[in-house]
């Protein structure tokens, strides 16, 4: 399955976030992947998340993908807030994946 | 109300706190221009309210301020000269954000065109030189950077460590993150993630991640505690400079896999690593700086094992509605009247538990009053920074050099209290700067120096707190008085005014004496109202002024307006509280007459007047064959109150009287006793002053018919003021 972030992707929203990522983490699917190309905005709250996202599915043992489609602006608040592998790439959007789900 | 909400209005309270704060600053530097720490609290009021604006959407705040927040910055950095002008202007941008904060967050079409207008004039006082480039300009950054005074670069160490609320407070922690790095040339920054919990158990309202930063900047360590200035209060923040210098990046990167390996504390060894790199990056570069450098970071190193050690504290206070606060009064309050009435009931019913119960609580209503009244307790010293402002204001206006010189700042009070103090304190110090001090040619003339001066004063005297406001002006003319209210009808040409007297007329509504009417005072619209404002919260004001030497107008207010500790005594069957604070002593003295309106009574060796409530209150029924007199002070002389019995100690909630009760100026308010019963609260002084006047026109009233030829009213007289005791 796969989960389009949008928009600002701050506190505000990110018990909104939490759920849509948990019930991915519920489904029976053996794959999930997330697309960040429609994110307008992001703060610590939501890096956060993404590494707690990545925790709970390495713990399952569940294939999580994070597109590398994160808008370039962006980039360096990813980076920061140790997606830097991740973020380093971004400057060439392609459609290479990063598999996460193998990391612990 | 959403937490979000809820934290854009403290940044409204904490702004206008800020505001206030800079004004304050602002008026310091213009006492003394090279106060250098007035200086950086200006420029760091502006910086948290454009920080904090930024946080809560308050665009055309961050607009406005981010380019006063530059002059400032080259004001900090000796570049822009301090001028009255520059102080005015700035005052103006104060006043400006003051109204933006009241408006919508980007502005209107008229706040904006006013920004423009200040901004524009601000251009005007700053050496072309320094001017601050065009928002969007690219040279903009490289501009801001070179008016600060640019030093030699350090490389500091940072750790950042966010508060786990810190999102309810509405900070952004990474968006600070990158405000520090603009800060700097090189940098290396490790994000701390182990923290961080799996999605399940994930509370997304707090923070988890850390950074360690290291930046090499020409800052200073003051720009980077600007960066966190709003957030630095909840201790997560550790700065240390590392070395004179700017490392390289290699040494940068090093040091970074230093942090990784140890991420979890700050060690005497993390810091010893660091110091290794750095002193051999100066051995190679300046070897006779080696000793000293190591040295410095030894003493770092120190300084971060010490700091490690020391828990991270909480914090010390926190923001809480006023509106709360009245309502935790209010309970209280009703709370200490149900003390009554269990204290009543344990008396009934003689049980021992009960009364042990009653008498605990008791104790414990006594100190949750003292409490609750303690936290709406604020320093006065809140109110004289705006008049401070104010006296610069029309000083600046009347072209008058003033010195304002406030004393007793942290004398509390209750807010009530407080906040209905200022209008009447602004008014007196307009009419002591317009009426008052003369023009600096006037003063000299008279042989006075041309700079005057307005003394604000407080401090608490006999339970209450008193307020003087004195000046070195022309002061007040009696016979200037005199003569106005004859012009007015007051008085008759045979009337002979005390001082006292003559001052007094000055509360009259409409009586002014001033020439001429000016935009500040002179309109005979003022003292009545000051008058009017300071008994309305219990208090007292006085004129005592010295022909060509000055005028003192004092004040004498209440503590609090809440609950006080009074005495509840008896007249017949009517029931009033005399507060605690009036009261020097009890006796007693036997009766074998009806009591006059006012007597004489032995108190330690001294006659001094004792009166009647019986009478002063017309209260129907035989007097006691033995009454009690209690002794108070008032206006600086001892005077006894007789009534009827003495009930006991109570604490008294005051509850208002309506308005109809306006002109009944010796009862301060009412309260409610155990029982459910109702008793009034006398307001002494205004007690005693009142029974003197009245002893004193039945005393004038009758010599007069007696120098008329009637003989008939002597008995009267000798009941007014009988000889003897």
């Amino acid at each position: 399955m796969r989960i389009d972030f949008s928009g600002s992707c701050t506190v505000q929203r990110m018990e909104e976030l939490q759920q849509t990522v948990r019930d991915a983490a519920n489904d029976p699917a053996a794959k999930v992947e997330l697309g960040f190309a429609g994110v307008e905005d992001v703060d610590l709250s939501f890096f956060q998340l993404l590494h707690g996202v990545r925790r709970s599915f390495a713990a399952k043992g569940k294939d999580l993908i994070f597109l590398e489609d994160l808008p370039p602006a962006l980039a360096p608040k990813a980076r920061l807030c140790g997606f830097s592998q991740w973020a380093a790439t971004l400057k060439d959007a392609s459609a290479d994946r990063e598999t996460e789900g193998a990391r612990a | 109300m959403s937490i979000h909400d809820a934290a854009a209005l403290t940044f409204l309270d904490e702004a206008r706190e800020m505001l206030a704060d800079l004004e304050e600053g602002l008026l310091e530097i213009e006492q003394d221009p090279e106060n250098r720490e007035s200086i950086a609290r200006v420029f760091r009021a502006m910086h948290t309210i454009k920080g904090s604006g930024a946080m809560f959407g308050f665009e055309e705040i961050v607009r406005f301020t981010h380019d006063v927040e530059t002059i400032l910055d080259q004001v900090r950095g000796g570049l822009v000269p301090i001028t009255k002008e520059l102080l005015s202007l700035t005052l103006e941008a104060k006043d400006h954000i003051s109204v933006l904060l009241d408006g919508p967050q980007s502005g209107t079409k008229e706040t904006r065109a006013v920004s423009d207008t200040i901004l524009a004039r601000f251009k005007t006082l700053v050496p072309p030189a320094s001017q601050p480039s065009e928002p969007g300009d690219p040279a903009c950054a490289q501009a801001s950077e070179n008016g600060q005074a640019q030093g030699e670069q350090e490389t500091f160490w940072v750790r950042y460590r966010p508060a786990p609320d810190t999102f309810l407070s509405g900070a952004q922690p990474l968006a600070l993150v990158e405000e520090l790095l603009e800060l700097g040339s090189k940098s290396q920054v490790v994000f701390h993630d182990a923290e961080i919990p799996p999605l399940e158990s994930l509370d997304v309202h707090k923070a988890y991640g850390w950074w360690d930063i290291l930046l090499v900047t020409n800052r200073g360590e003051l720009a980077i505690r600007d960066v966190f200035i709003f957030v630095e209060d909840d201790g997560g923040v550790e700065i240390r400079d590392l070395c004179q210098g700017g490392l390289r990046g290699d040494d940068l990167e090093e040091m970074a896999s230093i942090i990784r390996s140890n991420p979890h504390e700050i060690s005497a060894s993390l810091f010893q690593k660091f110091n290794e790199i750095v002193a051999q990056v100066h051995r190679t570069r300046c070897e006779y700086r080696d000793k000293s450098l190591v040295a410095a970071a030894a003493a770092a190193a120190d300084q971060a094992t010490a700091t490690a050690a020391r828990p991270r504290g909480a914090a010390s206070s926190i923001r809480v509605d006023a509106e709360r606060l009245d309502s935790l009064v209010n309970m209280v309050g009703e709370m200490v009247i149900l003390h009554a009435r269990l204290s009543i009931a344990a008396k009934g019913v003689r049980s021992p538990v009960i009364t042990q119960i009653a008498e605990e609580m008791e104790r414990l209503s006594a100190q949750m009053r003292e409490n609750a009244l303690g936290m709406r307790m604020l320093p006065i010293g809140t109110v004289f920074g705006s008049l401070r402002r104010m006296v610069r204001d029309v000083c600046s206006s009347l072209g008058k050099d003033v010195d304002f010189i406030t004393d007793g700042a942290d004398t509390e009070l209750d807010k009530t209290v407080i906040d209905q103090l200022k209008d009447p304190l602004m008014h007196i110090l307009r009419n002591a700067l317009d009426h008052g001090i003369e023009t600096p040619a006037q003063r000299e003339g008279s042989g006075k120096p041309g700079r005057g001066w307005v003394r604000l004063s407080a401090r608490h005297s006999r339970g209450d707190v008193l307020i003087e406001i004195q000046d070195d002006g022309a002061g007040i003319d009696p016979d200037v008085l005199r003569a106005k209210a004859l012009e007015k009808g007051l008085i008759t040409p045979e009337t002979v005014l005390s001082q006292k007297e003559a001052m007094a007329l000055l509360f009259l509504p409409g009586f002014s004496t001033a020439k001429e009417v000016t935009g500040l005072s002179g309109r005979g619209v003022g003292m009545d109202v000051v008058k009017r404002s300071i008994d309305a919260i219990r208090g007292s004001v006085d004129i005592d002024s010295v022909l060509g030497q000055g005028t003192t107008l004092s004040i004498r207010l209440p503590l609090t307006l809440a609950i006080i500790e009074g005495l509840n005594v008896m007249v017949g069957s009517e029931s009033f509280i005399l507060p605690l604070v009036n009261i020097e002593s009890c006796q007693e003295r036997f009766m074998d007459a009806p009591p006059a309106l006012v007597d004489t009574i032995d108190y330690t060796g001294k006659m001094i007047p004792c009166v009647s409530l019986r009478r002063l209150l017309v209260t129907p029924g035989q007097p006691p064959g033995y009454e009690r007199v209690i002794v108070v002070t008032v206006d600086d002389m001892r005077v006894g109150l007789a009534v009827d019995s003495v009930l006991g100690r109570q604490q008294a909630v005051i509850k208002s009287l309506s308005d109809m009760y306006d002109n009944v100026d010796f009862i301060s308010g009412t309260t409610v006793n155990g029982h459910g019963s109702i008793s009034l609260i006398l307001d002494v002084p205004q007690l005693v002053r009142r029974a003197m006047r009245q002893a004193d026109e039945v005393v004038q009233g009758l010599e007069e018919g007696w120098s008329r030829g009637s003989n008939s009213i002597g008995k009267e007289i000798e009941e007014a003021h009988p000889r003897g005791g």
